[in-house]
């Protein structure tokens, strides 16, 4: 099936956009190859690796401006400590500092793994 | 007489910095959002007064916590500020002393958790930072105090040299419309032109106001509709905001190139290495409820019961013996007698004894907060807090509600979004407090000796369960909420520092006992009264009393839910003054004599069940008057204290009838 990067993007965002649907649809690790680096949403990632943020702009808000305040916007290292069970917030750590953000929010930043 | 102002980050210290400084005690936590209300203090030296302010990331603020310190920068007059900034997290800190430095007053930085830094393997030199920022910076350890007398020095030798005035260059688009803004306002003003001018094209809502008295809104809408378009099409950037934190960014990078010296990155901390057990998939709620169950065994059955066994033999003892020696040596009249010995002493009495449980659960309230653990429970607590419509951080005042009621309500502050708020300052009068447990000890004392730790946990869980069952149903319904958000920062974990411990624990018992002097004290007086006089006079027999007569009469109604003797019901009435009085009234109903003690005649007028309902019934039926108070402070509105009453007697009266019919069916 050929189907272009772009429609795949609008049409996961438009999906995870929609509480209600966002669990399930999220449960799988989502690659989007995109030129030469691959670009995944931050729910992707495995414990302890390493990645850079690229978008964050499909956050709630007041999610992205907190973010910004502890130092997590687009261009930033992260690393993705943890997760809690079924469904809870997942923790970041960023410039030696840990950050806990829910899993809603965390699937729709995009990173560049390292 | 100077004014200084203190501020930073949350989590930097600044609470520990306050206490050094002002050598008063004030409330911390290791936890945003401890710090609720400004704070003001004595300074050691009596030079004058320290304010701390709630922390903030930036003066742009998102919650009603931020939007104090804007308000207090805007409309307060002060001599000075110290920003308090956290070593190993220049970056982000340094954001607010820019906009700190801009505002033009005279700053100190405080340099906090240099050993924390050094640990991380960092080394800054502070007379670099100091010269580039043009202000004096101070290494301090707040924990222990190293600096903090420097520190004050500093602040009341004022030896700020006239600064040269900060300037940042903002890029020639933002700096064109400061300078529009700044020739606009054509009064003079106590606050700086420039600050304001930046603030406002930041997006902080209450420069915004401010500034819309001194400039026409169309002026301003217009000046910030340009300036956004020019950054979009320009620089590439979504919002001014973005665009100016984007400057300050690079500005700060270039400081932290100049002054930071990174020796070993990859040391893992400690923190890291807890963090991994607690907050473990698995093991992290698990490890939650088994600290909370152990919390409760070592208040009641190990330490706390025995501590409060004895000062009650003390005051039933030596004490009421001694003062009826005294009384009857000064020839007080059998009024007065009976009065202080039978009223005061046995209800005031009464509630100081469970001040060894009280003292022990704010001990390990504080400890929580004080060690950063605090913060993980609301991690761990989310998801489930997500379920109902709130998030983790509304747990913090539900825990703090444990100790007591009114702080609980007041820590609701730091929820950002105003129905969330709201929800969590109607249910955090579900959480039992300590003095609703001052009637559980004496209770499950008479009646379940055997089982005091898991009885009175049952009433805790009960509590916490019609709370999230009541989120739930309010946030679907009365409170149908915008979704949810929930950031938080996980503070590295510290080892408390006994004296802070202490002081922590110490101010928030005090309260319990202060409240025990003044309303307990007043309410017992006049229900002692009130159970001293009756229709045919004075020392009438107890069952002819004014009280009983009351409590008779409205009694019936608790027929279904198997209290319905009119010292329960009237005991619930003195219940509203505050939970504790319970106690006080039911040692002043059931007249104790000499050598008996009020949970041996308990026994004989209730069952088990009888006992357990009443507790239920208690633990739900009424705020007690002063969180009612700050309900009423915190929410602004009648309309919710009334429901926040109304809601709470009919969850109680349902919820008790239902598990005493069920408990009798049952056949216990």
């Amino acid at each position: 099936m050929c189907v272009d990067n772009r429609s795949l993007i609008f049409v996961y965002t438009f999906f995870t956009r929609n509480d209600k649907k966002n669990i399930i649809m999220i449960e799988n690790d989502y690659h989007l190859p995109l030129g030469e680096e691959a670009v995944m949403f931050l729910t992707g990632l495995q414990i302890g690796e390493k990645a850079k943020i690229t978008d964050v702009s499909s956050v709630h808000k007041d999610v992205q401006r907190r973010l910004l305040d502890l130092g997590i916007y687009e261009g930033v290292e992260i690393c993705y400590t943890c997760t809690l069970p079924f469904g809870g917030p997942y923790i970041l750590e960023c410039a030696g500092q840990c950050v806990g953000i829910r899993r809603k929010e965390a699937a729709t930043i995009l990173v560049e793994r390292l | 007489m100077i004014t200084v102002a203190l501020l930073g980050n949350p989590n930097t210290g600044k609470t520990s910095l306050f206490n050094h400084l002002t050598g008063s005690y004030e409330y911390v936590g290791n936890w945003s959002g401890v710090t609720v209300e400004k704070k003001v203090g004595l300074l050691k030296s009596k030079a004058g007064h320290l304010i701390d302010l709630p922390g903030l990331y930036s003066l742009n603020p998102l919650s009603r916590d931020e939007a104090v310190a804007s308000h207090f920068l805007l409309h307060e007059t002060f001599s000075s500020t110290i920003n308090i900034v956290d070593a190993s997290q220049l970056m982000r800190n340094l954001h607010l002393t820019i906009q700190l430095l801009e505002f033009g007053k005279p700053l100190f930085i405080g340099l906090n958790m240099i050993d924390v830094a050094e640990g991380r393997g960092m080394h800054i030199d502070t007379e670099r930072l100091a010269k580039l920022l043009h202000v004096p910076v101070i290494p301090i350890v707040a924990r222990t105090g190293r600096g903090c007398n420097e520190l004050a020095q500093h602040i009341e030798a004022d030896i700020t040299a006239p600064a040269s005035p900060f300037f940042l260059h903002y890029g020639d688009t933002i700096e064109r419309a400061i300078a529009q803004i700044e020739q606009s306002i054509d009064v003079n003003t106590t606050i700086s032109k420039r600050w304001l001018a930046i603030q406002f094209l930041e997006g902080n809502p209450l420069v915004r106001t401010y500034m819309e008295s001194l400039i026409p809104t169309d002026v301003l809408k217009q000046i910030l509709a340009t300036t956004e378009a020019h950054i979009r099409t320009h620089e590439k950037m979504a919002s001014v905001q973005l665009y100016i934190h984007h400057i300050r960014l690079k500005f700060i990078m270039d400081i932290i190139d100049q002054t930071v010296t990174d020796t070993d990155k990859n040391k893992t901390p400690l923190t890291h290495t807890i963090d991994r057990i607690v907050t473990h998939k698995l093991l992290g709620m698990p490890i939650f409820l088994l600290v909370m169950f152990f919390i409760f065994v070592f208040t009641f059955d190990w330490l706390g019961s025995p501590l409060s066994d004895m000062l009650d033999d003390f005051f039933s003892g030596p004490l009421t013996d001694g003062l009826r020696g005294a009384l009857t040596a000064i020839g007080a009249s059998s009024f007065i007698q009976a009065l202080i010995l039978d009223g005061i002493v046995a209800g005031v009495g009464g509630v100081l004894v469970f001040v060894p449980q009280i003292l022990l659960l704010f001990f390990f309230i504080s400890l929580i907060e004080d060690s950063g653990y605090m913060a993980r429970v609301a991690m761990v607590m989310d998801r489930v807090m997500e379920m109902i419509g709130l998030n983790g951080k509304a747990f913090i005042p539900m825990i703090i509600g444990f100790g007591c009621n009114v702080p609980g309500v007041m820590a609701a502050r730091t929820i950002e979004q105003p129905k969330e708020r709201l929800l969590t300052i109607l249910l955090t009068p579900l959480m039992s407090c300590s003095a609703r447990l001052s009637v559980y000890a004496l209770f499950v004392g008479a009646f379940f000796a055997k089982n005091q730790a898991l009885v009175v946990l049952s009433l805790y869980v009960i509590g916490i369960v019609v709370a999230l069952l009541l989120a739930k149903l309010f946030s679907s319904t009365i409170l149908k909420n915008e979704a949810s958000f929930f950031v938080i920062e996980l503070p590295p974990y510290r080892l408390p520092e006994p004296r802070t411990l202490w002081r922590s624990t110490w101010d928030k018992g005090k309260g319990f006992v202060k409240k025990a002097g003044t309303f307990i004290l007043a309410g017992t007086v006049v229900i002692w009264i009130l159970t001293y006089a009756g229709p045919n006079g004075l020392d009438v027999p107890i069952d002819e009393s004014f009280m009983a007569l009351f409590g008779g009469a409205i009694a019936p109604l608790f027929a279904p839910l198997g209290f319905d003797t009119w010292q329960a019901a009237s005991a619930l009435i003195t219940g509203f003054l505050a939970k504790e009085v319970v106690v006080a009234a039911m040692n002043i109903f059931y007249f104790v004599p000499d050598g008996g003690t009020l949970q041996g005649i308990l026994v004989d007028f209730y069952t088990p069940l009888q006992a357990y309902s009443f507790m239920v019934f208690l633990l739900l039926y009424i705020p007690c008057l002063a969180t009612v108070a700050v309900i009423r402070k915190e929410t602004g509105s009648t309309k919710w204290t009334f429901f926040s009453i109304a809601y709470a007697l009919v969850i109680a009266y349902v919820l008790t009838l239902l598990i005493y019919q069920i408990g009798s069916w049952l056949g216990y």
